[in-house]
């Protein structure tokens, strides 16, 4: 494909595909409820209301609430053009593991401090509970990553998911691991189900929602959506692991294996969707005993990416 | 890393013990044990034409049936009887022991590259290392709860990791020998039920930590 | 390239020594009518000559020796300049100009509690030791003005010397001090009477035998001094007792020349034995991760610093010891690059912390308080301060484009590349992963900590009146310091590739490998930042800005203005993580209410969360409690009776002569 239609086509999916992929979640929740549920471009209508509202801003405020939306949603732009979690080439390369890792930590920092920035106690309690999640799960996220870059000898993500690396080409077990491992890390990070349930407003369980309480307007839109584009991206990542799990991918042709990672996507979000249907919140006591199921994941990633050198 | 059935089923009942060492609900540990052993029949049918003893049919059959079914069901019923669920772990919290078991999978690997293995087919590393790393993650259960029942399972668990290990390092045990070990398994864990309904019983708990109080 | 003459760099160098050895005197002589800007630009002009010094002196070797009359008895008094030395003088000469711009205003506001005159000759003796410590050549040198840095150090550590606390803090120090030169003594007279020679570089550690406990000495003795794991108890009660631009200097240089010497002694002379390596590598990973356990859990800012320097210091001696593997085991790249991210991460720790310790100084002067039980709301009325120290905190949670990032990227790609070496043991490369893991845990306590330690301090409401009224922007010159240090680190961070690709060689050369360009820092930082620069003002300007903006109390679920002092404090914003980690921490609650009848009728309640110190308390403590007992039992032998004393001295003489008569 020629680098103009990629760049077309990567346009098209930031605002097509993040808006169905939490679409998706709700509609299938709320088909297991036995209700009818929001259309699947809810997300998108409600976008575009938040962007014709006013905003309310709290008078404690200083310089870091207004510009933390901006400076997330940028972040999450570079990163989707960055990562490989489509099937596509990226164009620009650039995605090394530490340095993705702790982008996303950037992120992270901003919108704590623009929580804390309002001197509100639910800030300052999503704030406590994003940094103690997010401090737990960072061992899992970078063993697991690191468990492919020793496959490919290098930290590049790109090389990692490449399909021209055919040292990873049948290595089944550690990309099902790793998918795993990602997906559960993912869900902690984004704090859905089961640590965390999106859709009530209690202060006492709130994560990312206790962040955003004071947002309004067109900040709230931006920081919606860079939150959703996260999720996007985090789950098309683990797509890409469950898909090179499947040896037949390596030798499939980039267009098919681009439509394939969209509709992979789409179809995770769906499993998440169902999982949430399903599942019970866990107490807040008992999510590290998640995130050690996670952490397991990673590590026996991490043994059979040793192990399977010294094999060889 | 391509691997053979059996060395699946295998390294799979291995990685269903480690999930069971970070489950502190006890149904779902006795839910483990039941996969594992039915990955264990799986193990023992799959070998079956290739050591070419037909028994080791039988065999499988049994131990789904024995091992798989009616020791989960009794063990389950016990524990409806005693009224317990869960099992928060002594020494080490729950997750911590689940890495443990991970760091000794890794261990036992290191142990097994060691071991003279005369190249026979289900005679192979991998088996050994999911054996050895049964025998391993039994131990850690055992040693790392405090209800009664989750010791009992600890042991099963540390039955089938031996189990394995003499199934696949060998050309297998005498048929005999095997049923003789089923049917004192069978008695063993009901005597221990058992038992461990009287326990409850007489001290109102069956926590193992507290048991200390009998000494004078 | 050796030259014996006074050529640019050796001359500044000369110079700088001199000036500071003025300032010291003047400042003596004049005791508290000193002039403070007269004293800090007599304190700031040799730090320029030390920067421009490490710029000019750079990729050359040079030694120089003092005239014979200056020699401590027939030992020259040597000095070299060469890369590695140019890097750490370059540090210091940065952090001491930003101390120089920073002390005239932060003194005005301790004028009554310290004596000016002690502390200006204390700085410049403190600086001169620490530049002639990093320049020594030969053990004497070393020592000698290892003990000048340390009793300067110590001066003014004890400056606001009135307080209880810090009277208790400098002995602590002392005590620290004395153990780690006694150390350090010990190991350079074994390895004198191993190699014959008091230079450094004539101690050729390659292959040779019994240097493995001298090198273990020396080791512990810089780690003492650098406050690794389980040493580093000094550290918390040393650093904040110091006036802040004495604790910016100690955390940001001082703990760095330990590791200097340690990379001078040991990297350098080639020292390939694995006990050596494995205990650094050990302390460096233990350290780093209960220093940054323990900073998430402190209220005093200063503290919390101080241990976060123990995480950092623990980051860098994680580098060294992965070099100090790599090297004989033959992996260059891997030790390259790790020596590489040790270097360069103690330069921008220096920067950073420095910057941060400077910002605490700055709040202190404006409010009074350290403790984030007090503080608050601050970003509004010290804008600067506030930015400088959101820069700082940014940088040392290691997040892109800032310099934490560059240099923890080479620490975790040099423990990643031992991973992939499949010649290397699997248990070698499952520590390697498993430290990987481990640093990951340590990134995110440290962005936990340091968003801890801004959100509270700077983000919402002023928890006490006090501060809420005080709060002012500090003077100019406190501004200008904390800004030279913040965009230090922003260009540092930007530059990283030629400054990695420059240390990549330093490091090469103390390696004795060949320089290869696989460690090099391949991300494209410059170009990150500003397409983020860019897209975020694009943003900012076209979609946030345009928009109209209602201002409103804070939600507070209906029921009005909340109360300050109902916002989140540093103990609950921790508490999570806390509890995770109760049985490192062991903290405990100790709870006293007062009433007529405490369950019904509790009149006040005092309730003060407390860490249990089990090294502490289960070691030193001890120890010091054991070495008491003995001395109180040798006092036995002073019973102040003349004749017993004239006895002790025949029994002596006697026996000396009974030795002397049988050897």
């Amino acid at each position: 494909m020629t680098p103009i239609l990629q760049w077309l086509a990567m346009l098209v999916y930031l605002i097509v595909v993040p808006p169905l992929v939490i679409g998706i979640i709700r509609k299938t929740k709320a088909r297991l409820q036995n209700r009818v549920g929001p259309p699947l471009f809810q997300f998108l209508f409600d976008l575009i209301k938040l962007c014709q509202k006013s905003e309310t801003v709290s008078d404690t405020i200083c310089w870091i609430f207004r510009s933390t939306s901006a400076i997330n949603f940028a972040i999450m732009l570079v990163l989707a053009v960055l990562l490989p979690w489509t099937g596509f080439k990226p164009q620009i390369h650039g995605a090394d593991l530490f340095f993705v890792v702790y982008a996303f930590a950037l992120a992270k920092f901003f919108t704590i401090l623009a929580a804390l920035d309002s001197g509100s106690s639910f800030g300052a309690f999503g704030s406590s509970r994003e940094v103690f999640l997010s401090a737990l799960v960072e061992p899992p996220v970078i063993l697991s990553l690191a468990a492919l870059g020793i496959g490919v000898q290098s930290s590049d993500l790109y090389q990692a998911f490449s399909f021209e690396s055919l040292s990873m080409a049948h290595q089944s077990a550690l990309w099902g691991l790793v998918g795993i491992s990602i997906v559960m890390s993912s869900l902690v990070e984004l704090s859905r189900m089961p640590i965390d349930d999106p859709t009530t407003h209690l202060e006492l369980t709130m994560v990312h929602e206790a962040m955003t309480i004071e947002n309004s307007g067109r900040n709230l839109a931006l920081t919606e959506y860079a939150h959703v584009l996260r999720m996007t991206i985090l789950f098309g990542l683990t797509f890409q692991c469950f898909l090179h799990a499947v040896p037949w991918a390596y030798t499939a042709g980039p267009l098919l294996i681009g439509v394939i990672g969209i509709i992979g996507v789409l179809l995770v979000a769906f499993g998440v969707g169902i999982f949430e249907g399903l599942a019970v919140k866990l107490q807040w006591r008992k999510n590290p005993d998640f995130i050690a199921y996670s952490l397991t994941m990673s590590l026996l990633a991490c043994f059979i990416a040793v192990g399977g050198g010294i094999v060889k | 890393m391509t691997f053979s059935p059996t060395e699946y089923l295998a390294i799979a009942a291995c990685l269903t013990a480690i999930l069971m060492a970070g489950a502190s609900d006890l149904r779902m540990n006795l839910t483990y044990y039941s996969i594992q052993t039915f990955l264990l029949a799986g193990v023992t049918a799959v070998l079956a034409p290739i050591l070419k003893e037909e028994w080791l049919l039988v065999l499988a059959v049994l131990l789904a049936l024995i091992k798989g079914v009616s020791v989960p069901i009794f063990l389950n019923w016990i524990r409806q009887k005693i009224g317990v669920n869960k099992d928060i772990g002594v020494m080490l919290a729950t997750p911590l022991s689940m890495h443990l078991c991970v760091v000794l999978l890794g261990a036992s690997y290191l142990f097994t590259r060691t071991l003279p293995l005369a190249p026979f087919e289900g005679r192979s590393w991998p088996t050994a290392t999911a054996a050895v790393s049964l025998v391993f993650t039994g131990l850690v259960i055992m040693l790392t709860r405090r209800i009664a029942l989750s010791q009992i399972i600890g042991f099963l668990v540390l039955e089938n990791g031996i189990y394995l290990f003499a199934l696949t390092q060998t050309s297998g045990m005498p048929m005999l020998v095997e049923m003789g070990i089923l049917l004192d398994v069978l008695a063993g864990v009901m005597v221990a039920g058992l038992l461990i309904f009287n326990i409850q019983k007489s001290f109102e708990h069956i926590d193992v930590t507290l048991l200390d109080e009998l000494k004078d | 390239m050796i030259h014996n003459s006074l050529v640019l760099p050796t001359s500044l160098v000369a110079i700088a020594a001199f000036i500071w050895a003025f300032q010291a005197l003047i400042s003596l002589l004049s005791g508290r009518k000193l002039n403070q800007i007269f004293a800090a630009t007599l304190f700031g002009i040799p730090c320029l000559c030390l920067i421009v010094a490490a710029l000019t002196g750079w990729n050359h070797d040079y030694v120089f020796a003092a005239p014979a009359a200056l020699s401590f008895g027939h030992i020259l008094w040597q000095q070299k300049l060469d890369s590695l030395a140019c890097a750490f003088i370059g540090l210091l000469g940065f952090v001491g100009l930003a101390v120089s711009f920073y002390s005239p205003g932060y003194l005005s506001h301790l004028k009554d509690r310290i004596h000016l005159g002690q502390y200006w000759a204390s700085i410049g003796l403190f600086m001169m030791s620490m530049m002639m410590v990093v320049l020594s050549a030969n053990a004497v040198t070393f020592l000698v003005f290892w003990e000048i840095m340390s009793c300067s150090s110590l001066a003014l550590v004890a400056s606001e010397h009135k307080e209880h606390e810090v009277q208790r803090a400098s002995l602590i120090y002392l005590g620290a001090t004395r153990i780690a030169t006694a150390f350090l003594t010990v190991g350079f007279l074994i390895m004198y009477t191993h190699f014959h020679s008091w230079e450094f570089s004539a101690w050729h550690l390659a292959g040779a035998h019994n240097v493995v406990l001298p090198s273990i000495l020396i080791l512990l003795g810089c780690c003492i001094k650098a406050g690794i794991w389980p040493f580093h108890v000094w550290l918390p009660y040393a650093h904040p007792a110091a006036p802040s631009p004495v604790s910016a200097l100690m955390s940001g240089v001082m703990i760095k020349i330990a590791i200097y010497a340690i990379i001078r002694v040991l990297v350098g002379n080639g020292s390939d034995s694995i006990v050596v390596a494995y205990v650094a590598f050990g302390l460096g990973l233990i350290s780093s991760f209960w220093g940054v356990l323990f900073a998430l859990v402190q209220h005093d800012l200063k503290k919390l610093l101080a241990f976060s320097s123990v995480e950092n210091v623990g980051l860098i001696l994680l580098g060294i010891g992965v070099a100090l593997l790599a090297r004989p085991t033959g992996h260059s790249v891997i030790g390259t690059l790790a020596l590489a991210a040790a270097i360069f991460h103690a330069l921008n720790h220096g920067l950073f912390k420095a910057l941060l310790f400077l910002g605490v100084g700055a709040l202190d002067a404006s409010v009074h308080t350290r403790d984030l039980r007090n503080l608050g709301g601050l970003a509004a009325k010290m804008p600067w301060t506030s930015a400088c120290f959101l820069l700082g905190s940014a940088a040392i949670c290691a997040l892109p484009p800032l310099n934490g990032f560059a240099s923890k990227w080479m620490l975790y790609q040099s423990l990643f590349r031992t991973t992939w070496v499949s010649s290397l043991s699997a248990l070698d490369r499952g520590v390697a992963l498993a430290s990987l893991g481990v640093l990951g845990l340590v990134g995110g306590l440290a962005l936990a900590t340091f968003t801890k330690a801004f959100g509270i301090a700077f983000l919402g409401k002023a928890r006490s009146r006090a501060v809420a009224t005080q709060a002012h922007e500090v003077g100019t010159g406190m501004k200008l310091a904390q800004v030279i240090l913040a965009v230090s680190c922003l260009v540092v961070g930007l530059a990283a590739r030629p400054l990695t690709s420059q240390l990549s060689m330093v490091s090469a050369g103390l390696l004795g490998v060949a320089v290869s360009h696989e460690v090099a820092f391949p991300i494209p930082i410059a170009v990150f930042s500003l397409s983020l620069i860019g897209i975020v003002l694009i943003v900012y300007m076209l979609f946030l800005s345009p928009n109209r903006v209602r201002r409103h109390i804070t939600w507070e679920c209906g029921f009005g203005e909340a109360l300050a002092r109902a916002q989140a404090t540093s103990i609950s914003y921790s508490q999570p993580l806390a509890r995770i980690f109760n049985p490192a921490l062991r903290s405990e609650l100790s709870v006293n209410i007062v009433g007529s009848d405490k369950r019904h009728f509790p009149e006040v309640i005092t309730f003060e969360p407390e860490l249990g110190k089990p090294l502490e308390n289960l070691v030193y403590r001890p120890a010091t409690e054991f070495i008491q007992y003995l001395a109180k039992w040798f006092n036995k032998l002073q019973t102040g009776s003349v004749h017993l004393y004239l006895l002790y001295v025949c029994i002596t003489l006697v026996a000396l002569l009974f030795i002397g008569i049988r050897l």
